[in-house]
């Protein structure tokens, strides 16, 4: 199975291995893989956190179907329900991006290691 | 590998010794068999995959306390300290003392107490994470920060305050028992520094050198038969027959006979104290707690009103006699038990790593809740979808929707319940004995049955009084349900100060305090509920309808939330766990509080993080 991370960044002291690790790092190939790693988090945290929180987003769809008067209130349990979900797929987002992806070459297969963590456990 | 010092003088090392094959609790000394896929295996620890060749790396280690020795230096804390990394604010290893007599014949004793590695590690079982594990090389209990999520609840399993939650962390560590050293054969780092050798450490039930007790108790140490810790004593020096903590808590240690030997109990220590309300105290970390419990037992309340109540003959809570205002019930309990979901996730450590919280359903009472309550939530989602909006289910056959949310409905009930049962069995802790009785239970049950109803017939009489139409003939049986529920949580409350004042210790402690230091808040909840139920019955007797009946459930729904708000934080406010004596300055919630309200909590040299509880 082809590793699909390098040695990160950080832990990198010579300054020449660092330079040609940067080379690389900042080419265009590692760039796009660094955006999809990001879709691809976002997504992975955006449908964990619907399974947990989908009927929240029912409220809109009561809103649209009841009376329009009804619309403060539902929104208004809506809202920072909505707002602190985001909060959460941001952070789960960060602290991801941060732990498998910032300062590391990503090699093809990341995206397994993305989604699945806890099979590539050394 | 950890690196010896050059010249390492022999004592530092763990020593060879003849261990017995069991421990005093029946357990192998041996953590595996010979030839147990464990054995052999690295512990890679910092990404080193060596393995030790320490003979004795498959047996049961612990710390070893001579308390005749202890000069409470805190060198120990230091080391422990320095060698972790740890901020002012945490310690694994922290030193206590109790004291007794009067001069000059005053006597103190100190503790220094860190994890005990338990054969029991009640951290592990109750731990919703899987962050803990007992690992055969040593039988160390080791806890993984990256996989906590910062609940805290190992904090409350835990009798003797090892495990700690680092609020600006966002996650709990604890003692690792230094296993790199142990790797390399030296004892751990806090051993090493004892300056008048109180401290030792070696494989349990062995008797370092120079010293004669294995004992498993002394003053102040809480029941090792809650989690049959690693630990073992010494202590010989005559000791008054009464021994005082100096921090906050109300307790003292009092020796049952006369005899040196014979145990020491905890008592409360009554300073006079009269009532007082302190309402200002009611507040701690575990306020989104409060909220939590109380909206989703009223949720689930509500819905099982609502659902049940149309089966049962109540025939105006049905969807058909409210089209709109049913289903705008549906929803809003969506909206407020999101909101009590959020409140309980934002409470952790680390929100963002909550689907964590279904990592241990095996032992855990936290994932059990929790996935209770997600069942619930789902259910009562697609109930809310099938009977709330059924213009969007048009195209399905009629007796299948009909099915399908007889099937949510039926499982939001069941799961509900079953939920609160979960919800209440976390608080059955040992360490807690003020939590550890079957009050809980009828106190999740009781504000299940009371606030659940009030919310549904409150939304019954807007509905009905916005459509001009009566609404007093169908609420008296509201009312007895709500007198029921609270009169399940009064029975409980009566047999609960019963008991605590019978089993004395930590219980009656806390106890103590409720009438104390909270006297006028308990007070003043207990006529809450009297009143509550006083209104209840004469709205189920007298069936007053217009403005009387209006003013009376109204006067009836504010004393049962301020109450049952009043008692939520009570139980949390009041605990008093069993755990180790702390200082004066350190361990000491009573400090802690001083320490935020003048200020000095903002020295982080103190110890003690300003804005948290």
């Amino acid at each position: 199975m082809s590793t699909p991370t390098s040695k990160r960044l950080a832990d990198i002291r010579n300054d020449l291995e660092r330079g040609v690790f940067l080379s690389v790092y900042n080419s265009r190939p590692q760039r796009i893989r660094r955006l999809i790693a990001r879709i691809i988090l976002a997504i992975k945290h955006g449908l964990r956190g619907t399974l947990f929180s989908w009927p929240l987003y029912l409220l809109p769809l009561a809103a649209w179907s009841l009376k329009a008067a009804y619309l403060p209130v539902i929104l208004l349990l809506l809202l920072p329900g909505v707002y602190i979900s985001g909060v959460i797929l941001i952070r789960g987002v960060r602290e991801d991006y941060n732990h498998y992806v910032e300062g590391f070459l990503l090699q093809p297969g990341f995206p397994g290691r993305l989604l699945f963590p806890g099979n590539f456990v050394t | 590998m950890f690196e010896p010092r050059p010249k390492e003088p022999a004592y530092a090392f763990v020593p060879a010794a003849d261990a017995p094959a069991v421990n005093r609790y029946g357990k192998s000394i041996e953590t595996v068999p010979q030839g147990h896929e464990l054995r052999g295996q690295s512990l890679n620890i910092n990404g080193d995959s060596s393995i030790s060749d320490n003979p004795n790396r498959y047996k049961q280690h612990g710390f070893y306390f001579n308390a005749d020795n202890c000069i409470a230096c805190h060198a120990c804390e230091a080391a422990c300290s320095e060698k972790n990394d740890l901020p002012a604010h945490i310690a694994f290893r922290s030193v206590g003392y109790v004291e007794g007599g009067s001069y000059p014949a005053y006597q103190r004793m100190n503790i220094s107490m860190a994890c005990n590695h338990c054969d029991d590690p009640v951290c592990l079982k109750g731990c919703p994470t899987l962050a803990y594990t007992k690992y055969a090389e040593y039988g160390a209990v080791l806890q993984d920060p990256d996989i906590c999520f910062g609940c805290g609840y190992c904090t409350w399993v835990c009798p003797y305050n090892a495990p700690q939650l680092d609020t600006a962390a966002g996650h709990v560590s604890k003692c690792n028992m230094c296993v790199d050293r142990l790797e390399a054969g030296l004892k751990p780092a806090c051993v090493s520094a004892c300056l008048a050798g109180a401290l030792d450490f070696g494989i349990i039930e062995t008797t370092p050198d120079n010293r004669d007790q294995l004992e498993t108790q002394i003053p102040g140490f809480p029941t090792p038969q809650i989690t049959h810790p690693n630990i073992r004593f010494q202590q010989t020096r005559s000791l008054p027959r009464e021994m005082k903590r100096t921090d906050s808590m109300p307790l003292r240690y009092e020796r049952d006979g006369q005899q040196q030997g014979d145990a020491y109990k905890p008592r409360v220590d009554e300073s006079g104290a009269g009532r007082s309300w302190n309402l200002n105290k009611l507040s701690t970390r575990e306020d989104p707690l409060v909220i939590f419990t109380l909206i989703s037992q009223a949720v689930i309340g509500a819905f099982i009103t609502l659902f049940t109540g149309p089966l049962l003959g109540f025939k105006t809570l049905s969807m058909s006699a409210h089209p709109i205002a049913t289903p705008l019930l549906l929803f809003g309990l969506i909206g407020v038990q999101t909101l009590a979901l959020v409140l309980s996730t934002m409470h952790l450590g680390r929100p963002h790593r909550f689907y964590r919280a279904f990592n241990n359903l095996r032992y855990s009472p936290v994932s059990r809740e929790v996935a209770g309550i997600a069942v619930f939530y789902n259910f009562l989602g697609a109930y809310t979808l099938l009977s709330g909006l059924p213009m969007l289910f048009e195209w399905l056959p009629v007796w299948l929707t009909g099915g399908l949310i007889q099937l949510c409905g039926w499982g939001a009930v069941l799961s509900g319940i079953t939920a609160l049962y979960f919800m209440h069995s976390i608080y059955r802790i040992k360490a807690r004995p003020f939590w550890n009785h079957w009050q809980v239970l009828t106190s999740f049950y009781g504000s299940m049955l009371a606030l659940g109803p009030l919310v549904t017939v409150l939304a019954y009489i807007a509905a009905q009084a916005l459509q001009g139409q009566p609404w007093a003939s169908a609420t008296n049986g509201f009312a007895w349900v709500i007198f029921s529920g609270l009169a399940v949580e009064a029975i409980g409350l009566v047999y609960h100060a019963r008991d605590l004042q019978r089993n004395g210790a930590e219980g009656m402690a806390s106890h103590y305090e409720q009438c104390t230091k909270f006297g006028m808040t308990y007070l003043f909840r207990n006529t809450g509920i009297a009143v509550s139920m006083a209104l209840l019955a004469l709205i189920g007797l007298m069936n007053p309808g217009g403005a009387t009946g209006l003013f009376l459930w109204v006067a009836a729904a504010v004393a049962i939330s301020v109450t049952g708000l009043i008692g939520r934080a009570l139980f949390y406010a009041l605990v008093i766990p069993t755990t180790m004596p702390g200082g004066f300055f350190w361990r000491n919630k009573g400090f802690e509080e001083h320490a935020r309200e003048t200020g000095l909590a903002g020295m982080p040299q103190v110890g003690v993080l300003p804005g948290c509880h």
